[in-house]
């Protein structure tokens, strides 16, 4: 059986020395020469009739001694092959001898001894493989999230890789779930959602290291990323909300202190205005007391030269401009009639309102109090009313 | 004897390739002497036997993945969780795996150790809370089930290297509770938030009200100063001025509250023919 295995090899193609793979082919026909010659010994000339080779014509073939020298041939070729091997900058290769490793050979041209001795497997150590996963998962304050992961690796020990590990990749993925659901658990849902993520998924990577080391898996952890961490479908709502709440939150906080902005600089000019509001009014009182000081003075100086005649001048002055635009009535103080009759209805106006229909008739003893009390209704326009 | 001579050289061969056989790298063998164990531990490599009377059966040699099936377990406050894991396994000894396991199936292997992990397994999960093995005790959990295994293993010659734990997943009620739970948390948050996003902003607008307020008084009391100021220095000027002649000072601003008291129209004075301004109308001398 173990003769049988060299086969293998023939089929990967990287014979250096057989750039076209011709050589199965061949071999194939030989044996089928051989084969048939062999018979032709055996058989004599009766088994002829196996002849479909139709270019194998039934005359004598060459003798023993060649059909050797055939064979060392080919065992030459056979064994050149699979001897030299070429290893890629990207790979190793793995080499046992009668199904036990021996070494592991870097890239370059590399010999072995020929196949049924010693095998070659090459191994990709550079090339970076990824898997990719997702899953609902618990955290530690029993909530559930959904996790998007991958997780990226390379072979790291290709003789660990072949022998120590069955289903490397299937084992992978196993252990990749459950490191991130072991770091999950142990962590809070929000922690998870926010800020965690880097830790999370680096203290994954490590985890799934650890595992893979004590499997001997011959595994290089590149990086864990997590690609997508959200909370479950039937809670996105609540959870979006919360997003929202964080905006109005500071929608709220911005649109007060807009408010803020605009009101207090308001007031501040509304206090302004007040200031100079009064600032004014205290200027100009002063500047009228000023005035009106100043003409008393003047007045003054003046009636001082002949008080007799300036006051009767004034007073006269006076009462002549008020007697002229205001309406009279002149009584005879003398009169004996102590009854008055005043066309109250003819002269209207809010001097009318004072007195009680039927029009009163007034003594003359009464008549001087009304008189001075009538005087003296008006409503004071005094200076304080300013 | 043409004839005899590729038979022999035949059947030599056969015979050479029958007392040889190679161990893999990945592979346990085991030698029997007609069905008797005689050999168990080649290492890797090129080996030798006898033809037709020894045989050798092959293991393979590798960790194992045994992914188990999601099993129903129960936990400490009755609730119903499935639990997924997995068992990475190995054969240790290939002369006891090979007995145990009626010949080295490794189907019967696998079966075993499901049963004997999955009794262990429901054992931890009873005595913990959810909490428990999701969370805090988990990789306690499942060292705890390692070394169990392991122990019970022994006996199939089989090695146990890890027990892992992988999906937790909450049955269909508990789920719904989780659900609502989760939903509840973040409305209340949600409320929180904006809460608090309320009170920071009542905090500003009274802020901003009491500032205006202070303002506002402020310059009303400055301003009262002012107009008291100017009041005080006005009253002073006329003072200073009347100060004069008090007696002038009432007769001409009685002048002038006369003027102002009789303007409006619709006065009407009443006046004495006796009064001082009439007194040259009447000849009464």
């Amino acid at each position: 059986m173990p003769w049988n295995e060299p086969g293998r090899g023939g089929g990967n193609g990287q014979d250096p020395w057989k750039g076209g793979g011709q050589q199965p082919p061949d071999l194939d026909e030989v044996f089928a020469n051989v084969q048939k010659r062999l018979k032709k010994i055996m058989g004599g000339g009766g088994g002829d009739d196996g002849g479909d080779g139709s270019s194998q014509g039934p005359g004598s073939g060459p003798g023993l001694g060649a059909i050797i020298a055939l064979v060392v041939v080919l065992a030459g070729i056979w064994t050149a092959w699979n001897s030299v091997h070429i290893i890629d900058e990207s790979e190793r290769g793995v080499v046992l001898r009668f199904g036990e490793y021996t070494r592991t050979m870097m890239p370059g041209l590399r010999f072995t001894f020929p196949a049924p001795i010693e095998t070659i497997e090459k191994v990709n150590v550079a090339q970076v493989r990824s898997q990719e996963n997702q899953a609902r998962m618990l955290t530690s304050d029993e909530n559930l999230i959904e996790l998007g992961f991958a997780v990226q690796y390379r072979v790291l020990d290709p003789a660990n890789f072949l022998f120590e590990i069955e289903q490397p990749e299937s084992t992978l993925a196993e252990a990749s779930d459950s490191a991130i659901r072991e770091v999950v658990g142990t962590n809070q849902m929000d922690f998870i959602l926010e800020q965690g993520r880097g830790e999370i998924a680096s203290a994954t990577r490590d985890l799934l290291q650890q595992i893979l080391d004590r499997y001997n898996a011959g595994i290089e952890i590149l990086s864990f990323n997590l690609q997508q961490v959200r909370p479950p479908n039937q809670v996105q709502a609540a959870f979006d909300d919360v997003v929202r709440a964080r905006e109005d939150q500071v929608r709220f906080a911005n649109e007060a202190q807009a408010y803020a902005n605009q009101v207090i600089p308001e007031a501040r000019g509304r206090a302004a205005r007040v200031m100079e509001e009064s600032q004014g009014y205290r200027d100009s009182v002063i500047a009228q007391a000023e005035g009106e000081a100043d003409r008393f003075v003047a007045v003054y100086e003046e009636y001082a030269k002949a008080p007799e005649v300036t006051r009767q001048r004034l007073y006269l002055q006076e009462l002549e401009n008020l007697y002229s635009t205001t309406p009279k009535v002149l009584l005879d103080a003398n009169s004996s009639n102590n009854l008055l009759y005043l066309p109250l209805d003819r002269l209207g106006g809010a001097s009318g309102a004072r007195n009680m229909p039927p029009p009163p008739l007034m003594s003359t003893g009464e008549r001087e109090g009304q008189n001075s009390t009538a005087t003296q209704t008006r409503t004071r326009t005094g200076r304080e009313g300013r | 004897m043409r004839i005899l001579i590729p038979i022999l050289i035949i059947a030599g061969i056969f015979t050479a390739l029958q007392s040889v056989f190679i161990v893999k790298q990945t592979e346990y063998a085991i030698k029997f002497r007609l069905g008797e164990v005689v050999r168990a531990d080649y290492e890797p490599g090129l080996h030798f036997k006898t033809p037709f009377i020894n045989n050798v059966v092959k293991f393979d040699r590798r960790l194992q993945l045994l992914d188990m099936q999601p099993e129903q377990m129960n936990t400490a406050e009755q609730k119903y969780v499935d639990v997924d894991y997995f068992i990475k396994w190995q054969i240790e000894d290939p002369r006891e795996f090979y007995i145990s396991t009626s010949g080295g199936d490794f189907r019967i292997a696998r079966t075993r150790l499901a049963q004997l992990i999955r009794d262990d397994l429901r054992e931890e999960f009873a005595r913990r809370s959810l909490n428990e093995v999701v969370s805090i005790q988990r990789r306690d959990m499942m060292e705890d089930l390692l070394l169990q295994a392991s122990r019970s293993a022994e006996q199939f010659g089989i090695g146990i290297n890890d027990v892992r734990i992988k999906k937790i997943e909450l049955t269909e009620e508990v789920l719904d509770s989780v659900f609502n739970r989760m939903e509840t948390q973040r409305t209340e948050y949600a409320n929180e938030l904006r809460s608090l996003g309320r009170e920071r902003a009542e905090e500003i607008r009274a802020d901003a009200d009491r500032q205006v307020r202070i303002l506002l008084a402020e310059a009303e009391r400055d301003a009262a100063r002012l107009r008291g100021e100017g009041d005080a220095q006005a009253t002073a000027t006329y003072a200073a001025a009347y100060q004069r002649d008090p007696e002038f000072y009432s007769f001409i601003r009685s002048l002038e509250a006369y003027r102002k008291s009789f303007s409006a129209d619709g006065d009407m004075l009443l006046l004495d023919s006796d009064s001082d301004f009439f007194r040259y109308m009447e000849r009464r001398d």
